[in-house]
């Protein structure tokens, strides 16, 4: 066991992945010689070279698309997206060739690979560096997302999308970098894709959130147990194919429910999720589910004030959480 | 304007196409927009504003020298490493620094990103970070003054590096298939962050790609700001008079990382030391003085003079305060719909 | 304030009524509990009294109109604020108090088929009425809803602790828990036999009479079967005591409360005759509500003797006198005439040696009881006159065999015959 930051979980996947199996490459803008914009890659071109890690010229049409290419003469790509807000160019292929190469092959062709994404706000990143836009894949049958909260899930899920059949959008938390650490083991680990994590156990409501968000939530927490209010918490990690069981079972338990999500309110993630608690255990309910998530404006401002004003943090979970007891 | 790689000849200004005035406001400009962003480096480090900065300190002159002589409704499509274009444009300072400190008096209302400097009343677009987005989008504002039968140009600015993105493509097409009034300025200064340009594009010279579609590309030394500014202006007069547009690559150098957090140890410390050599602050002065329009003190008294602007619009921004956390509601649409305000 | 007035619940069974005529005008002043409206079940015709003083506002039916029960036939004027009638519907067949057929046949019958198991075995039922009227009347979550149906309780008995008064999740755990602790007499069930306050005089009815028996006869598959007993030992124990009982108890006591408790007796071994017939399902009842049909002068009703079972012969026939003597004056209250579980109809008074009665939907069993007459009768293979009375007993073949209702009736015939083996644990 060693304590390790989310970052250095990632380069180690990478790592062992690489070492592991030859038709693992990576491709993606300052990843070689640099080592990544945030070192994610740091080492990996001295240790595979560079046919096996690639810088890639500014194209991210082709990063995505390249990529699918690849995978279908049997290779493991593993792009890069430098930031979240960048991936716009690459939807074509994301969307078109990625998410639906099995289907439309009638599954006689199949894109196994990775796309990692670093996402993200509160990091002073403005308008353009801190986005997630995790809603549109979310959205896109075909893909899994994942967006882990924590080194050994950033580590076990990264592991799991190499290794699995199927294309992964891959988010990666900026702000979570290298603000959390924890130990994780030695061996070889993966963290399933599809199944949430319950990070506390609890009986008067159920807090679900991912990303960086399940700190911000964790620190509401803390404040609402002390006021009496017994919160079970869930990770999701896994954003599709999402794990309805273990959220919805958690909500028929407490009956409440508050969804906490970074990004702007409409359209995204947790509407879907509030959307299926009440079709599902709408009879199980004690009061509204409600959200704590962005503004609805784009994401994100950049003037500090608006920043702050803009993203969810534990003070709005602690307001909204009460407003539920109380109601 | 056909052959590439033209180079300075020896200085005299019917060659230049400017009057004494002209050079000395040409001078002017570059050497204001080199004082300012080695200040706003300075502020940076000091920490008095947040985000990080994008220094162009190096390859002032590929902006400065295309800029000079637009008309104010002519539009600067920018990256985000133009703020020799704003300057240049006459963009007031406290809006340049404004921008930067993301303050109440910044165009954007401190909604973007520090360098993404714009200003309507210039015509300069506030630019997106999204590589190469205003060279498509200015294309479109060159096709709309075609459309309009306006006789203003565009200026794109873009590394070379943006040159690689598929866009950047389709625009530059289809500016040569309607020969739109528009001047492409590829500042190549080598390096994408951290990426060479030989694994940004097979071919040497960028200039190059304009082949593909048809219209004029020329490669030159973006470090002489003169030459800078006679190559686009010649090319600027081609696309007013409709005859299309022109790819201008400018090799170039930026001395410091890709922005202020980046060490930049990818490259050789010889390679900055020589391109350091080709100050274009520099050769402009001695062009300058070499032809007996400037003179140290007359130097000096400039600098010192820059300096207060600089002072004073930074004095500006520093009084200026945030705006309010409920800005980020405001123009997200016009005021014919509401944005959807949730109580937390 | 503006009073709606409703259809108020009509009778078990009963989902709407016709309405007869209106008793106040619009315009007229109205005093509480007067007579508002008349309105004709296919049960009773009932007078709907006003809750509260005030003037009648609208008329929203005419007479003659078809009405469901809940529904809003009037607007009241009254004054200050009071509370409006509650609506619910009254589900005749929700599933609520039967079992399966095949489950049945091996459940004990004398079972009564509860809300749940225990209430159940306490026999008691839901006040379902008054878990709608709670879910109606009070905020409330799903979850708080699902919960109330679940355990059978009236929101309103609960004070909320939620925002503005809402009954929370919490609220009612809690209520639940100290219903368990407070055990047997729970606020929210009834019992079968409670009756209300309530007095609705009757008045007639014969066309709806008709299209009962019209319905009853041509939905159930009627088949008679008859029998006959030799009253010879009761008709003695009878002329000796009878006078007796009259002076020492006030009653003049006839032949039909011992064909009651035979009745009973005979159900021992005969359950199915004791039912109901819902849907699809056979209510096997437990306890003998008894319709005893009574001819008045231009109608017939049935009065229903609760729990015979549970009473004497003394009792039951002090208390059909006193229902017949009602029936006379049209005072029966609605619960007087429902609940039964099985009936007996007495031709004989009239003279009648034999009929085939209409079995009263959804009971499954009717007993024609006739004329005493002396009849040559064969005892010790010597022929002999005894006081014979001829059954004529009609069931419902959709449920009951041809030979169980044979049995069960030579079953009753011979308690009949032979008093002494049981009388005195009747008297
Ligand atoms: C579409 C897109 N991809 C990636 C980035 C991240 N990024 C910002 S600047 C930069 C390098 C740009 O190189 P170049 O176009 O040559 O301009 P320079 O910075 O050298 O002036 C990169 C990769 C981006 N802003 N947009």
């Amino acid at each position: 066991m060693k304590k390790v930051t989310y970052i250095e979980a990632i380069t180690q996947a990478l790592y062992e992945e690489m070492e592991r199996d030859e038709k693992v490459f990576l491709i993606g803008q300052d990843i070689g010689l640099y080592g990544g914009v945030f070192k994610a890659t740091k080492g990996l071109m001295d240790r595979f070279g560079a046919e096996r890690v690639i810088d890639a010229p500014i194209s991210e049409v082709y990063i995505a698309g390249g990529s699918v290419g690849a995978a279908l003469v049997g290779l493991k790509p593993v792009a890069e997206i430098q930031f979240a807000d960048f991936i716009t160019p690459s939807m074509d292929q994301i969307i078109q060739q990625m998410a639906k190469m099995r289907y439309r092959t009638g599954g006689s062709w199949t894109c196994p690979m990775t796309i990692r994404v670093c996402c993200g706000g509160e990091v002073g990143g403005g308008l353009y560096h801190s986005q997630i836009n995790e809603q549109w894949f979310f959205s896109q049958p075909g893909l899994i997302v994942v967006l882990p909260s924590t080194p050994y899930d950033a580590k076990g899920l990264l592991k799991s999308a190499i290794r699995g059949n199927d294309p992964v959008i891959y988010f990666e938390h900026k702000r979570l970098y290298r603000s959390v650490k924890e130990e994780i083991p030695d061996e070889d680990f993966t963290v399933p894709i599809g199944k949430a994590a319950i990070r506390k156990e609890g009986k008067d409501i159920t807090l679900v959130a991912y990303g960086l968000m399940c700190q911000k939530t964790m620190e509401a927490i803390e404040t609402l147990e002390k006021d009496g209010i017994s919160c079970e918490f869930i990770d999701m990690r896994t954003l599709r194919p999402w794990d309805r069981e273990t959220i919805l079972e958690s909500v028929k338990k407490t009956s409440r429910a508050v969804l906490v999500q970074e990004n702007s309110k409409t359209g995204g993630v947790m509407a879907e999720v509030s959307a299926t608690i009440t079709e599902e255990v709408f009879d199980y309910l004690d009061a509204p589910i409600s959200r704590v998530c962005g503004l609805d404006v784009p994401m994100l401002p950049f003037a500090p004030p608006m920043e702050h004003f803009f993203l969810p943090n534990a003070e709005k979970i602690v307001r909204v959480v009460k407003k539920v007891m109380e109601y | 304007m056909a052959e590439k790689k033209q180079t300075a000849k020896k200085p005299s200004l019917k060659q230049v196409g400017l009057s004494e005035q002209g050079l000395m406001d040409l001078y002017t400009n570059l050497l204001k927009t080199r004082l300012l962003d080695e200040r706003l480096r300075k502020l940076f480090r000091q920490g008095r504003y947040a985000g990080t900065y994008f220094s162009a300190v190096g390859q002032e002159a590929t902006t400065v020298g295309p800029t000079y002589g637009l008309r104010d409704e002519d539009i600067i499509a920018p990256s985000h490493r133009e703020i020799g274009a704003s300057v240049t444009k006459g963009v007031p300072l406290d809006v340049i620094i404004g921008q930067v400190y993301a303050r109440r008096n910044s165009p954007d209302k401190g909604k973007s990103h520090p360098c993404h400097y714009g200003y309507r009343a210039r015509g300069v677009i506030t630019p997106a970070s999204t590589l190469a987005g205003q060279t498509i989008v200015g294309t479109g504002c060159a096709m709309g003054f075609k459309i309009l039968k306006k006789d203003n140009v565009v200026v794109a600015f873009f590394g070379e590096g943006s040159t690689s993105r598929g866009g950047w493509h389709e625009a530059l097409n289809y500016a040569g298939i309607h020969k739109l009034p528009i001047v492409y300025i590829c500042q190549n200064n080598l390096w994408a962050e951290s990426v060479p340009a030989t694994l940004q594009a097979g071919i040497r010279d960028f200039a190059d790609r304009a082949k593909a579609y048809g219209f004029p590309g020329v490669t030159i030394d973006g470090n002489d700001v003169v030459l800078m500014h006679r190559t686009a202006a010649e090319a600027i007069e081609r696309a007013r008079k409709g005859k299309g547009p022109t790819l201008i690559e400018c090799k170039t150098y930026r001395w410091y990382g890709h922005s202020e957090i980046d060490p930049a140890d990818y490259r050789q410390a010889e390679e900055l030391e020589n391109w350091k050599k080709k100050d274009p602050v520099l050769r402009a002065e001695k062009f300058m003085m070499d032809l007996g329009i400037l003179t140290t003190p007359k130097r000096e008294a400039l600098v010192e003079q820059i300096d207060q602007e600089i002072d004073a619009a930074v004095q500006v921004c520093e009084k200026e305060k945030y705006v309010e956390p409920e800005e980020a509601y405001n123009d997200v649409y016009s005021e014919d719909f509401p944005v959807w305000r949730d109580e937390y | 304030m503006e009073y709606k007035v409703i259809v108020p619940p009509l009778g078990e069974s009963v989902v709407e009524g016709t309405i007869v005529k209106w008793l106040k005008n619009e315009g007229d002043p109205v005093k509480v509990d007067d007579p508002l409206v008349e309105v004709m079940t296919d049960k009773i015709n009932v007078e709907i009294p006003s809750p509260h003083d005030g003037v009648m506002k609208k008329h929203l039916v005419a007479p003659e109109t078809v009405v469901e029960v809940g529904a809003e036939i009037a607007v009241m004027e009254v004054e200050g604020e009071v509370e409006q009638a509650r609506t619910f519907q009254v589900k005749p067949d929700d599933g609520r108090e039967r079992i399966p057929k095949e489950q049945e046949l091996k459940a004990p019958p004398e079972e009564f088929v509860g809300t749940t198991e225990h209430h159940a075995h306490m026999g008691i039922h839901a006040d379902e009425a008054a878990i709608e009227g709670g879910i109606k009347a009070v905020k409330s979550s799903p979850v708080v809803r699902r919960l109330a149906r679940e355990h059978f309780i009236d929101l309103r008995k609960l004070s909320g602790t939620g925002k503005s008064g809402r009954v929370s999740k919490a609220d009612v755990l809690k209520y639940i828990e100290m219903r368990h602790s407070v055990d047997i007499v729970r606020p929210d069930f009834v019992f079968p036999t409670a009756e209300p306050e309530e007095i609705i005089p009757i008045t007639g009815i014969r066309k709806v009479i008709a299209e009962h028996m019209v319905r009853s006869a041509f939905t159930i598959p009627h088949v008679t079967t008859f029998d006959e007993a030799d009253m010879s030992a009761l008709v003695s124990w009878r002329r000796r005591n009878v006078d007796k009982i009259e002076t020492l108890h006030g009653v003049r006591i006839t032949y039909l409360p011992f064909i009651a408790k035979a009745i009973i007796f005979a159900a021992r071994d005969f359950p199915w005759m004791n039912a109901t017939f819902e849907g699809d399902n056979l209510h096997v009842k437990k306890y003998f509500n008894i319709g005893m049909a009574v001819a008045r002068k231009n109608s017939l009703i049935v009065p229903v003797v609760k729990h015979c079972e549970q009473k004497s012969l003394l009792e039951i026939a002090r208390e059909m006198r006193e229902l017949g003597d009602k029936a006379e004056a049209d005072t029966l209250k609605i619960e007087e005439i429902t609940g039964g579980t099985i009936s007996i109809t007495n031709a004989g008074v009239m003279g009648a040696l034999g009929s085939t009665p209409i079995i009263a939907a959804p009971q499954v069993a009717i007993l024609g009881v006739h004329k005493i007459v002396e009849k040559p009768v064969v005892r010790d293979g010597e022929i002999v006159v005894g006081p014979i009375l001829n059954f004529g007993l009609s069931f419902d073949h959709r449920v009951i065999d041809g030979g169980y209702a044979v049995q069960f009736l030579r079953k009753m015939i011979e308690f009949l015959e032979d008093p002494d083996s049981w009388l005195l644990s009747v008297i």
